[in-house]
């Protein structure tokens, strides 16, 4: 291989979904880029794979939530394949006794809400607006560069702009700002809602991905943020062939633009000379140089090992430290030989979001549990059923379902390995409480317990929020002072992974708003 | 009809302070109280005959500096003296303690490690800038009058433009002690589990959080916030009034006097008169009327609106949002009688940071269950007791030889998750907390001569205290400064006219004693100065 | 044998693997240490506290670093007509000196201070400063190159924790060992005679910042031309338990000079002659200062400090490139009030604004006037200056403003300090 003789423009490290975005924008605007990609494909942790053959589920994450339609059309996704299943798709709270809860998303699911909930339909709709006026304050934050810590006309520029939008969305809503930053899911939604259900599904949502219950401060706060994620995006959508058509398009994308994927591309170590960023050297000790590379993996790793500790500061690698993933999701995947019943499920929305999440008191059980390294009795989980929508998944009349078990610990007493199965026993038994054909079902399976979707998929801690969102996480800490605005301090370096603001999720903004930012400094 | 110009509801710590405050600047005042000695949770009790100790509280807190100075209160015979920050004692006999003394806290911290010794020039010096922040913000209320429109987006800006004239380091350190819990923030200064622990104990008393609950480093700052000068370079001291809570009780009463004010014990309010929003005086429990131009309630914010008002009198909303202030108990009290003096193996003689009090803790994870164990209503297993003998520093508290010994139980539920407390549970708390005392002083059981347990519900009868939450409110963020006690308050200021909170349920609550007493006061002077302007 | 690893406790002990890449911290150092608790004792005091409390005439002592030294031995006039004519020799133990040794050891130190240190060589010593990310001081002090992996690095304050959590990603290891290593300070015109006296050979040719090792009676003994004293002068770095007789040996050696003891007050006099801040005192470490102005930048500290901007990466490197390019808001300057006898300075002042503060003031008898380390606003440098002072009569201060000006050269810096070959007499 002559890699040399190529002469890229920027290198992007990692071929996560974030990293392909970032390397498709720079791709598109004529740099010659390549992206190396240690795994045997790109798009991390948004791919599609066969859990035995024929039968095909998203990996990793298994809905797109808040992928922005601008990155979308910019990149022109649809022209390189990118189709959808399902847009917006619906959210069910399962119940123990069949009297599932459809979140409304129209006027006439409300009207059956307000049925089923007369006493909390007011009070839902007052939530929902008032978390959306907050989302709507924070959203145009998340798709933009965070402003420079150390200089202070660019904080109080954005601080005033901040002081000014709030003002513009009506008086209370600094007020409900500040309110909301400390408060916990668990003590509002018990404020406002009577049905336990419906108080689980809500919580659930502000929860999911970071460690803490629901009774932990801070986590009120996240709901307006996945709240502002989903602004962002177009709602849940769900695109045809799994999560892995949108990484297949991106590769696309970066394709006909001219740039190059290498996969099982192992880097390292980025190469420094003379205090500056020149390239990257591979596994095998060959050296690829550019004057830009842009690093889609974990600041921490790409920091303290790609680079190395002599080109840190150690205030940095202090900070660099505290930021360090911890997943507490673990995710299974099933064949089924045809579609599980849920009882008193309307036909239709099987293919929604299921979300078992009986009470807060259930997740907050869990959660603890979790944080004392115990598996959950009973798992709070999230479940799809993308065949449903999409039959190419699975052979006709199969299904396969898609299982997202919150609030497991990061790590266990004598390993995973013993209690794998244990896991996969109690997920099954709590399934079966509401489909009781799931375990005749089942032909296949495969569990990823958050190490393994670090090894196999190269997430960081195996967290798929890369960090708990908190406001210590956000913005201009993330992940690092010195290094939220994607720029590291070591010349022709950028952090371009969900490791930068605004984050995880499959959202590649972090890629897109760092490329752009690479592209206006000129480094590329 | 008797008519004064300020009546103040209970005669606790900040009723007495509002009280004195309003006083000294010349309104004539009456305090009202259904007990029968002054001093609300901190007053006095005898457990046995000639065994003295503040019945409710710990006992170990003074005021402010800034309040003593302003009530004059060392002329009517108050002296503070300065203890160490105080000692933990850990399952297995390891102690640590700290010391005023930045030499002898740096040795004490080498025992464990001396990295962390050198640590901990770091972290005293981040505490100290974080409350040089954050004590201007508690000593008056969390934000000015209400304003216009436009002059509220001016002080918005103008508050921008001041943060972004911070520090980046300064700026991003605040934003991590706001937010993040006080292990991780602990973890990156100190490696010892028993470093860590002895300051998130410290820093833990009276919180609805656990030691591993987001938010909860900002606690950590809450011994430094008194710490004037760092002359002496160690750890932060406390400031105890000599002859404790009784001691404050005593001297504030004398100063009311002094004024001219009056105090009423026995007198229970049972009713506000109240027309058009604006409160007239109050009805006492043997149907009397007082008349007033400004009420002061020193009750928590639900028994000051909940019980003190027909409801149909509040204005809208007002019920739902007290009933959504948090209130729940989180310690138990424990009073204790020796007839000898107690006896500590573990810790070096003469110890002097023994003075500040001592504290059995376990290390952060351990004390992270207990929290979760109270959130789950479970039973204390493993409490965190906070142990306070202050017949040490003054034995006139006690019979000759004999000493007086205030134990506080953290994380001890309201109600169990099976009910009430039963007798047996009761007694099972007694013992567990005896046998922790046992292990820390040996042969403790023998001298005991007196013995009580109140639990959380025991406070709420007896005092009235909602929950039995010392806090008056928990002091999670989204329930201090300008969301205290509800959100869009911050002061003592209530929706109701001449009606004013100065109880902890205001701002700046237990964190400043006597700071909401003297927030209400300021609050009412201020408003009949610009009423005398116009 | 080198005195750093001549104790029997750390030679006894397990080599740590420094191939392990995390760091490496001397485990003898986290033993729990004696059952006596740490309120208990308030003197601590150093190898040589014994015999030199022997020479105290005056009973005037104070603390450094957390030992109890001396503060004059005999009377500070006479101990510095020694220092200036002939040579004194005082007890530098309390310094802390850290040894950091190991594969990185060099990379280690290049990161950690701000200077460049490729052209350390073995044996040779430079001054250093180091800072923390916002391009503040942490400390200053002088780092000896033992070995092509071996350094000492001696400070006026502790920075183990620093120190220990920089080496993260360094196969280095970092031991303080300044319980184990004594230093005695012989500083003057006639050190150098003293110790050739007292046995080390070639002593003249030892160059400035150069370091040898001696066989001084039997003891290996680590010889530094080094020292904060403006003039001439040698550290010697010895074995605790060899301490007492090597400080023997030299004063009965170096009589004939005219040798004699002083204490910590000289050495603070000398220094303060010299123009060379000392932490804790001028200046705050970042670490320390809780109100931000007590912390300092290099530039405000030195006027041309050891700074090598142009090497890659360094703590601080980030902050200190961004304040090279501004001129530094104050500065540390040396000034002299004219007044004929001792007083007590603090304030500097413009006019009648103050604009700065005396941090070290004392008497120089060189100059025969009152001198001061004082940082001020740089604005006010090129205008007159006055400092506030108070002098004590009987009961009665007296406040003074005395006219100041900026001393362009220390009060005392002698050429035959950097001398080489080093002159044996006077």
């Amino acid at each position: 291989m002559s890699w040399d003789s190529e002469g890229f423009d920027a290198i992007v490290v990692g071929g996560g979904h974030n990293g392909l975005v970032a390397a498709a924008r720079l791709a598109g605007e004529g740099k010659r880029v390549l992206v190396a990609e240690a795994g045997p494909r790109a798009g991390g942790a948004a791919v599609t794979s066969e859990i035995t053959p024929g039968y095909s589920v998203s990996a990793v994450a298994h809905l797109l939530e808040g992928f922005p339609r601008r990155i979308e059309r910019k990149l022109k996704l649809a022209r390189h394949g990118l189709r959808y299943a399902v847009r917006n798709v619906a959210t069910v709270a399962l119940d123990r006794d069949g009297k599932h809860l459809l979140l409304p998303r129209t006027r006439k699911e409300f009207a059956v809400f307000r049925e089923a909930l007369p006493k909390d339909a007011e009070a839902y709709r007052e939530y929902v607006a008032h978390r959306r006026a907050l989302a709507g304050l924070v959203a145009p934050l998340l798709g933009e560069r965070p402003p420079e810590l150390a200089d202070p006309d660019a904080l109080r520029r954005f601080l005033r702009r901040s002081v000014w939008r709030a003002m513009l969305k009506g008086r209370g809503t600094m007020q409900n700002l500040l309110r909301t930053l400390p408060e916990s899911i668990g003590d509002r939604l018990d404020a406002e809602f009577e049905s336990p259900l419906l108080k689980g599904a809500l919580a659930f949502d502000a929860t999911l991905g970071g460690g803490e219950g629901p009774y932990a401060p801070g986590t009120s706060f996240r709901a307006v943020l996945r709240e502002a994620m989903r602004l962002q995006g177009q709602g849940a959508c769900l695109p045809a062939g799994g999560m892995g058509a949108l990484a297949d398009a991106l590769v696309a994308a970066i394709a006909a633009s001219g740039g190059k994927i290498h996969l099982d591309t192992e880097v390292s170590r980025i190469l420094v000379e003379e205090g500056r960023v020149n390239g990257i050297v591979l596994s095998g000790g060959v050296e690829i140089r550019a004057p830009l590379v842009l690093s889609a993996i974990s600041p921490g790793v790409t920091m303290l090992e790609l680079v190395g500790a002599h080109h840190v500061e150690t205030d940095d690698i202090r900070e660099l430290r505290n930021f360090s993933p911890r997943g507490t999701a673990a995710k299974i995947n099933l064949a089924l030989d045809r579609l599980p019943q849920f009882t008193g499920l309307a036909p239709e929305l099987h293919g929604a979001r299921l979300l078992i999440a009986p009470s807060l008191a259930e997740l907050d059980e869990t959660s603890h549990a979790a944080q004392n390294g115990d598996l959950p009795l009973e798992p709070v989980m999230e479940l799809l059923l993308p065949s449903f929508a999409d039959p190419s998944l699975a052979p006709e009349g199969q299904h396969v379902i898609s299982i997202i078990v919150h609030n497991i610990p990061h790590e266990i007493e004598g390993g995973w390995e013993t209690h794998r199965e244990a896991l996969v026993q109690r997920v099954i038994r709590t399934l079966g409480g509401y489909a009781p054909e799931i375990a005749d079902a089942m032909i296949a399976g495969e569990i990823l317990m958050p190490h393994d979707i670090e090894r196999k998929y190269g997430l960081a801690g195996g967290d798929w929020h890369q960090g708990d969102i908190r406001l210590d996480g956000l913005l201009v800490s993330r992940p690092a002072p010195g290094y939220s605005r994607y720029e590291t301090p070591l010349p022709g370096l950028w952090l371009c992974g969900a490791g930068s603001h605004p984050g995880g999720g499959v959202t590649g903004l972090p890629g897109w708003v760092a490329a752009g930012a690479a592209l206006e400094r000129g480094d590329a | 009809m008797e008519r004064h110009d300020a009546i103040v509801i209970g005669a606790g710590l900040n009723g007495l302070v509002a009280a004195a405050c309003l006083a000294r600047a010349g309104l004539s005042v009456l305090v009202l109280d259904r007990a029968s000695a002054p001093g609300g949770i901190a007053c006095e009790h005898e457990v046995a005959p000639g065994y003295r100790l503040p019945r409710f509280t710990l006992g170990s807190g003074g005021l402010p500096p800034r309040i003593v100075a302003d009530l004059d209160l060392p002329r009517h015979g108050l002296r503070f003296i300065r203890a160490e920050g105080g000692v933990t004692c850990f399952p297995g006999g390891e102690y640590h303690a700290s010391y005023r003394d930045g030499v002898v806290q740096r040795r004490e911290i080498a025992r464990f490690s001396r990295v962390d010794a050198d640590a901990f020039t770091r972290y005293r010096r981040d505490m100290l800038r974080a409350a040089r922040v954050l004590a201007p913000l508690l000593a008056g209320p969390a934000r000015p009058r209400r304003k216009g429109l436009f002059a509220g987006l001016r002080a918005r800006l103008a508050k921008a433009d001041r943060i972004s004239a911070m520090a980046p380091a300064d700026l991003h350190g605040l934003l991590r002690l706001a937010t993040l819990p006080a292990s991780e923030f602990l973890d990156s200064y100190f490696e010892s589990p028993h470093v860590k622990a002895h300051l998130a104990a410290a820093a833990m008393m009276g919180a609805t959080l656990g030691p591993c609950s987001p938010t909860s480093a900002a606690r950590l700052v809450l011994p430094w916030l008194e710490t004037a000068g760092d002359a002496m370079g160690g750890a932060p001291e406390t400031l105890m009034p000599v002859g404790g809570p009784a001691a404050l009780v005593s001297a504030l009463r004398s100063v009311i006097l002094a004024a001219g004010g009056q105090l009423r014990m026995e007198a229970e309010v049972t009713d506000i008169r109240i027309k058009d929003r604006k409160v007239q005086g109050v009805v006492l429990a043997n149907g009397e009327e007082i008349g007033a131009d400004a009420v002061f309630s020193g009750l928590d914010v639900k028994r000051s609106f909940l019980s003190l008002f027909q409801w149909k009198d509040l204005p809208e909303g007002l019920v739902e949002r007290v009933g959504r202030v948090c209130m729940r108990g989180v310690a138990a009290k424990l009073n204790i009688a020796l007839d000898a003096a107690p006896d500590f193996p573990g810790l070096p003689e003469g110890c002097p940071s023994l003075g500040g009090g001592l504290r059995l803790a376990a290390e952060i994870p351990a004390m992270q269950r207990a929290y979760d164990d109270w959130r789950a209503r479970i039973p204390p297993r493993n409490p965190l007791i906070d142990v306070f003998i202050p017949s040490f520093l003054d034995p006139s508290l006690a019979p000759q030889g004999g000493h007086v010994l205030s134990a506080l139980v953290q994380y001890v539920p309201d109600v169990l998750h099976e009910g009430p407390w039963s007798a047996e549970r009761r007694k099972a708390l007694g013992d567990l907390v005896m046998t922790r005392l046992a292990e820390v002083s040996p042969g403790m059981e023998k001298h005991v001569v007196a013995f009580e347990v109140l639990l959380p519900d025991d406070i709420e009868n007896e005092i009235g205290l909602t929950g039995g939450d010392f806090s008056y409110g928990a002091t999670t963020l989204d329930q201090l400064f300008f969301n205290r006690p509800f959100p869009g308050t911050g002061g003592a200021e209530t929706p109701l006219r001449n009606f004013y909170l100065c109880s902890p349920s205001a701002h700046p609550g237990p964190l400043v004693m006597g700071g909401a007493g003297a927030n209400a006061a300021a609050a009412l002077l201020a408003a009949k100065r610009k009423e005398a302007r116009t | 044998m080198t005195p750093d690893t001549a104790h029997p406790d750390e030679t006894a002990q397990e080599q740590v693997d420094l191939d392990n890449e995390q760091a490496a911290v001397d485990p003898a150092l986290f033993e729990k240490q004696p059952v006596e608790p740490p309120f208990a004792r308030t003197v601590h005091t150093t190898p040589l506290h014994l015999l030199i409390s022997a020479e105290s005439r005056t009973n005037r002592w104070t603390e450094w670093n957390g030992y109890t030294v001396p503060d004059v031995l005999t009377d500070l006039g006479d101990e510095y007509r020694a220092l200036r004519g002939a040579a004194v020799l005082a007890d530098h133990s309390p310094l802390v000196k850290t040894r950091i040794s190991g594969r990185d050891a060099t990379d280690y130190l290049q990161r950690l201070v701000t200077r460049d240190l490729s052209s350390l060589a073995v044996h040779a010593a430079i001054p250093v400063i180091f800072c923390e990310g916002a391009g503040l001081v942490l400390g200053d002090g002088i780092l000896f190159r033992l070995g092509d992996e071996e350094y000492r690095l001696v400070t006026e304050e502790t920075h183990l924790a620093w120190m220990t959590e920089s080496a993260l990603g360094f196969r280095v290891r970092i031991e303080d060992v300044s319980a184990t290593l004594a230093m005695l300070s012989l500083q003057g015109p006639l050190s150098a005679a003293c110790l050739r006296d007292a046995g080390v050979k070639d002593i003249e040719s030892l160059a400035p910042f150069a370091a040898c090792w001696a066989d001084i009676g039997g003891m290996p003994v680590y010889v530094s031309r080094t020292g904060a004293s403006g003039d001439l002068g040698y550290e010697l770095w010895a074995d605790v338990e060899d301490a007492p007789h090597l400080w023997r040996r030299l004063m009965s050696k170096g009589m004939s000079h005219g040798l004699r003891p002083a204490g910590f007050a000289l050495r603070e006099l000398a220094r303060l002659e010299a123009a060379l801040p000392r932490a804790g005192r001028d200046y705050l470490s970042a670490f320390a200062a809780v109100m931000s102005g007590d912390a300092a930048t290099p530039f405000e500290l030195w006027s041309a400090p050891a700074i090598s901007l142009n090497k890659p990466v360094f703590n601080g490197g980030r902050a200190l490139r961004r304040l090279a390019d501004k001129p530094p808001r104050r500065r540390l300057v040396a000034l002299v009030a004219e007044a004929l006898e001792p007083v007590a300075l603090s304030t500097v002042l413009s006019g009648t604004r103050p604009v700065g503060t005396a941090t070290t003031a004392g008497f120089s008898p060189a100059l025969g006037a009152n001198i001061a380390l004082a940082l001020v606003e740089t604005s006010a440098l090129d205008g007159s200056l006055s400092l506030t002072g108070r002098r004590r009569e009987g009961l009665s201060t007296q406040e003074l403003v005395l006219p100041a000006r900026i001393m362009e050269e220390p009060a005392w810096k002698m050429a035959r300090g950097s001398a080489f070959p080093a002159a044996l007499g006077l």
